[in-house]
């Protein structure tokens, strides 16, 4: 290669790269400055700021209710993660099967993630009511088949149920998730079923040393995405549990900041919170990365 | 025989979890404000009479078409004069604000997104990796993050009450997008390129000849993407959208759930469907497209 | 790789979305009522209202008759707008430099507001004669000019809220009691409420004589009832962990230890939507409720026995000319005669003297958010809307008392509610509680409301003692950080200077 080309893809590569480069500067990498700058200050939205140092970490350490929404979104982020990731797998390898109506069954399947949040969490709030709402009914006639008493919880309100619920119903919107992994099941050589098949492996080993491995780093990546969801998780919770539950049961990291900002018009300190957020964020996909070398596969 | 029975077991068993509330939602905007809460629910929408003239021995020949007639009138009443026509929600208004939201941010994130794209797969060239890695880094950055100050920085531009922070921001190339893109061109083969840059071919036109129309269905992931995610977000336009006459769709749906709780099940239903219909059926018909497009993308990582 | 979008959809999505864009309506084109478009040349006035539905449409109303009187010689126009959320979105559209030019605001929001420094203040409303302490009732006043606020005028009064014990007189007779005499006192409430309470024998709640938490709107005044100041306004002190105040949030949990959590939930449950019949009090689940004046308005719209007689199905028809206003007026009493043959309204009973000896209220308001672009017009246009026939046609069709001193006698005698010089009494009364118009107003309601919530779903994880305690702490935390910044903030400025 000569010095001209060279100097010609170093030009035209960083030339096609440059929108991104400005966009991140201006959106992202400005503002994220201020925000670290505001984080240190007192910032009333309709005031200038003023600098008050490392006050709004330590009010923030002994600030109740940003420990409760930091262990609410842990729990929240420890169940829902790896239960749609187990659940959105199984629909798509169940749905990667030869089967008839192939198109109606993803389309039903993905129909959820198209709903409008608002609609969608209003029906919800609807179909968990506790007297007459569709899931009661059902599970008591359900149990009644079986000569059992169904005493429905308190889905929403009870501070023990409502995130498990919350969880649940993030897997009526695992469509996407679902149609990434079908697409990355759709990769998987046929030849590797075969081989695995001539050398006697049944379906669940097949599952366990040929689908999984080769499905890994999909895995990986919607991990690594289903992490940094959990911590934006806003619209849903906040319609289906009124702004945050049954003393805070529900109240979440991302609405903190949002009130704190917007409802308290605090600034400063909603900036405060979600540097902290960014820091917890970081550490937790370097960890994924750092441990997916033991269990990814590539090939 | 017994594995394809399970299966199909299992798929309607899924098929149900996931259309049953679809369908309730359906039902619901069938029916009229008192139906959508009888108690217990039902889940086809008969009104009352109807019922009683069935207990009553009335011949399905005259209940039957009198009760249609009833339900289309309800329908119509519903979707038509409730929804479409209802002064305070302006269907056709809000379905061009979000349409021009959605087309804008599109088009910006497809065009943007494979060029920077095209730059880390097919060019070489020094600190492209470091590039990459902001690529990475952003795309792990939690909305709420920046939500409040990026905020901010629109008030800074005068932006706020104006649909440019919903849109402007794609047209600087969308991380996720980005990621998705330069997989794909990763397998396109080398010397493709190659053969056209001997031929003195240059870059933009390499990418604009030979690498966009090489990579349609990738193309059709990423503006499906994000034509959806444009269509249903709800937290932009709630945040940066204050004057009702530049609303979207999905924040207009608002209007439906009033704050002294006198939210009309049944509108709200009939106007969400409305919402989404357009999105479903592109979405049916282009599925296959959809899927192979991702799957030519190949995770990797 | 010949898996292509269909063309034919991309086609004919092309084809929708240009014709949309060519043909929808277009941002930014005001019409009047009857479609006339609006000259080009007149101001437009933004106004934002909380109201949706029926009671926007009663304020529709009068923007009109400003747009086709006023509004034509001084070539202004008011834009109506509903919007939800109104509160949040007014801050932010402030804060972003792009409020609308009247917001239709809480007056419980005024605390906040004017700290935040998001209100133009309106002394020239004042100095021109249009609000101020002569034309509105006190309690009124007190929130337009709040004291937080230095007593500067913030806020031009809209509707005032004022609350009274509604009971349902057929259950009333039903369970044996007079359905003219409602409770005197708290005790008594109790007892008449057990009296009206029906449980099957599955031990499912069918009715109750009253249920605290229903509608819940102002669970935060309870304490009142029982003697607390909920809000110094002198010390902007909030008075939560207060002996008056644990015995009211017993009295309150009381209600569902006797019922039993679960059964309470359930029944609760199942209670339909506030503005619609399955309305538990409509629905007779619920026999006693506070309410105000406007829920007249409600149980009339959605009880099929004023089907005919509703007010605002009378003015729809009045306004589209199928009534006259004679006609009107008659159908007018003739309700009020069915409503107060069904239904009661008294002043509130409390623990400690007789009904009417501890009240609370509320009030709407406008405001004219900082930076508004029609500060001027803004304001001529709220002259009009505080003229007393407006006001008073305002409040009639919300079927609400009205805030200003003088009414005219035809209010009274032709208002929807049989029970309106009730309210009226009330709102003139120097026993409505000061509504907290806090600087701290925001953080401290969540802080009540989670406390309150948590008591009556869950009492037993809801100690009442240490849950006020522990709102005590954090809303006073809230007052000191609030005082702290205040400090800051003069320092910043002196250092300035």
């Amino acid at each position: 290669m000569t010095e001209r080309s060279k100097l010609r893809d170093q030009l035209t590569g960083l030339a096609f790269a440059i929108p991104f480069l400005i966009g991140f500067a201006v959106f992202l990498a400005y503002p994220l400055c201020r925000a670290a700058y505001f984080s240190f200050t007192e910032y009333p939205m309709l005031k200038a700021p003023i600098w008050i140092g490392l006050s709004n970490f330590s009010r923030m350490m002994t600030d109740p209710i940003f420990w409760k929404a930091l262990r609410n979104t842990v729990i929240f982020a420890l169940m829902s993660v790896p239960l749609s990731l187990a659940v959105s797998v199984a629909i798509a390898l169940l749905i990667n099967r030869p089967i008839r109506g192939l198109a109606v069954w993803r389309t039903l399947v993905f129909l959820p993630s198209l709903v409008p949040t608002v609609a969608s969490a209003i029906l919800w709030l609807w179909l968990l009511n506790g007297k007459d709402g569709l899931l009661n009914v059902l599970l008591k006639n359900g149990a009644a088949l079986f000569g059992m008493k169904f005493v429905s919880p308190e889905w929403l309100s009870s501070a023990n149920w409502v995130l498990p619920t919350l969880a649940f119903i993030g897997l009526w919107g695992v469509g996407q998730t679902v149609i990434i992994f079908l697409a990355g099941l759709q990769d998987i050589p046929r030849e590797m079923y075969e081989a695995a098949e001539i050398d006697g492996a049944d379906a669940l080993q097949r599952l366990r040393h040929v689908t999984l491995p080769m499905l890994s780093p999909v895995i990986y990546f919607n991990l690594i995405i289903g992490i940094i969801g959990s911590w934006s998780v806003f619209d849903m919770p906040f319609i289906l549990t009124g702004g945050g539950g049954t003393g805070r049961s529900a109240y979440f990291y991302s609405m903190y900041i949002r009130d704190a900002a917007f409802t308290y018009s605090q600034v400063g300190y909603a900036s405060a919170l979600a540097s902290v957020q960014f820091i917890i964020v970081a550490v937790l996909s370097c960890l994924v990365i750092w441990s997916s070398r033991r269990w990814v596969h590539y090939r | 025989m017994i594995n394809k029975t399970l299966t199909y077991l299992l798929l309607i068993a899924v098929g149900a979890l996931y259309a049953g509330p679809f369908l309730w939602m359906l039902s619901t905007s069938f029916k009229t404000s008192s139906e959508s809460v009888a108690d217990p629910p039902r889940w086809i929408p008969v009104s009352d009479i109807y019922l009683q003239q069935v207990a009553n021995n009335v011949p399905m020949s005259s209940a039957l078409p009198e009760e249609l007639s009833r339900r289309a009138a309800i329908i119509k009443g519903n979707y038509y004069d409730k929804v479409l026509r209802d002064p305070a929600f302006d269907f056709f208004l809000y379905t061009r604000n979000t349409l021009v939201i959605a087309i804008l941010s599109t088009l910006g994130a497809v065009i943007s997104s494979s060029l920077v794209a095209y730059s880390l797969a097919k060019v070489n060239w020094r600190g492209k990796s470091i590039v990459f890695g902001i690529v990475l880094a952003t795309m792990m950055l939690p909305f709420s993050v920046v939500m409040v100050p990026q905020y901010d920085l629109m008030r800074q531009f005068g932006w706020i009450g104006t649909n440019l922070p919903l849109w402007v921001g794609s047209w600087f190339g969308v991380p996720f997008y980005i990621f998705l893109l330069r997989q794909f061109y990763l397998t396109i083969p080398q010397e493709l390129s190659d053969a056209a840059r001997m031929d003195g071919c240059s870059e933009f036109r390499i990418w604009w000849q030979i690498i966009l129309p090489l990579s349609r269905p990738a193309l059709a992931v990423v503006a499906l993407f994000a034509f959806m995610f444009a269509w249903r977000d709800f937290l932009g336009p709630r945040n940066y959208l204050s004057h009702q006459r530049t609303f979207t769709l999905s924040l207009a749906l608002e209007f439906f759930q009033s704050r002294s709780g006198g939210t009309s099940w049944e509108l709200l239903m009939a106007a969400t469907i409305l919402v989404i219909a357009p999105i479903i059926v592109l979405f049916f018909l282009a599925q296959k497209t959809f899927i192979q497009g991702i799957a030519t993308t190949g995770m990797k990582g | 790789m010949r898996h292509y979008f269909p063309k034919f959809v991309a086609a004919l999505m092309v084809l929708a979305a240009t014709l949309l864009l060519i043909f929808g309506s277009k941002p930014g084109s005001f019409v009047y009522r009857d479609g006339r478009p609006v000259p080009a040349d007149y101001t437009i006035v933004t106004y934002w209202e909380k109201w949706s539905r029926e009671e926007a449409a009663g304020m529709q109303r009068i923007v009109d008759r400003y747009n086709e009187g006023p509004g034509r010689t001084k070539k202004v126009f008011v834009q109506f707008v509903s919007v939800s959320q109104i509160d949040q979105k007014t801050l932010i559209s402030t804060a972003g430099g792009n409020p609308p030019d009247i917001a239709g605001l809480w007056a419980l929001q005024m605390g906040t507001f004017t700290a935040y420094g998001a209100l133009t203040p309106l002394p020239e409303l004042v100095n021109d004669g249009t609000i101020g302490p002569d034309i509105y009732k006190p309690y009124v006043w007190n929130l337009c000019a709040p004291v937080s606020a230095g007593g500067v005028p913030y806020a031009v009064a809209n509707t005032p809220a004022t609350v009274a014990l509604f009971w349902n007189k057929d259950l009333f007779r039903e369970a044996g009691l007079d359905p003219e005499k409602p409770p005197q006192s708290i005790a008594e409430l109790d007892e008449m409420s057990e009296k009206l309470t029906v449980i099957d024998e599955n031990g499912n709640i069918l009715r109750t004589g009253f249920l605290p938490n229903f509608p819940g709107w102002w669970d935060y005044c309870w304490g009142n009832f029982f003697g607390n100041t909920l809000w110094d306004p002198s010390t902007d002190t909030f008075h939560i962990d207060t002996p008056a105040n644990i015995q009211a949030f017993k009295w309150y949990q009381g209600y569902t230890r006797k019922l039993g959590t679960k059964s309470v939930q359930t029944f609760d449950s199942g209670f339909g939507q506030f503005a619609s019949p399955q309305n538990p009090f409509m629905s007779n689940k619920v026999a006693m409720c506070l309410q105000g004046s406007w829920f007249v308005n409600y149980i009339e719209n959605y009880t099929p026995r004023f089907a005919d007689l509703n007010f605002t199905e009378l003015q729809k028809r009045y306004f589209a000319g199928t009534l006259t206003r004679e006609e009107m007026d008659l159908k007018v009493l003739e309700s009020r005669d069915l409503f107060r043959q069904h239904y009661g309204a008294a002043l509130p009973p409390n623990s400690f003297g007789k009904p009417g000896d501890s009240l609370i209220g509320d009030l709407d308001v406008w405001a004219i958010p900082r930076g508004a672009k029609h500060v001027a017009e803004a304001m001529d246009v709220l002259r009009f809307f505080t003229q007393q026939d407006n006001m008073e046609a305002l409040c009639r069709s919300h079927c609400k008392p009205s805030p200003l001193i003088n009414v005219s006698d035809e209010f009274f005698r032709m208002h929807p509610s049989p029970y309106i010089t009730i309210f009226d009494d009330m709102i003139r009364s120097q026993q409505v509680a000061v509504m907290p118009v806090s600087p701290n107003w925001n953080k401290a309601y969540d802080e009540i409301r989670n406390g309150y919530r948590g008591m009556w779903k869950t009492p037993e994880s809801f100690p009442v003692e240490a849950t006020l305690k522990a709102n005590q702490i954090v809303i006073d935390g809230y007052r000191a950080e609030y005082l702290r910044s205040v400090e800051r903030r003069k320092a910043a400025t002196k250092e300035g200077q």
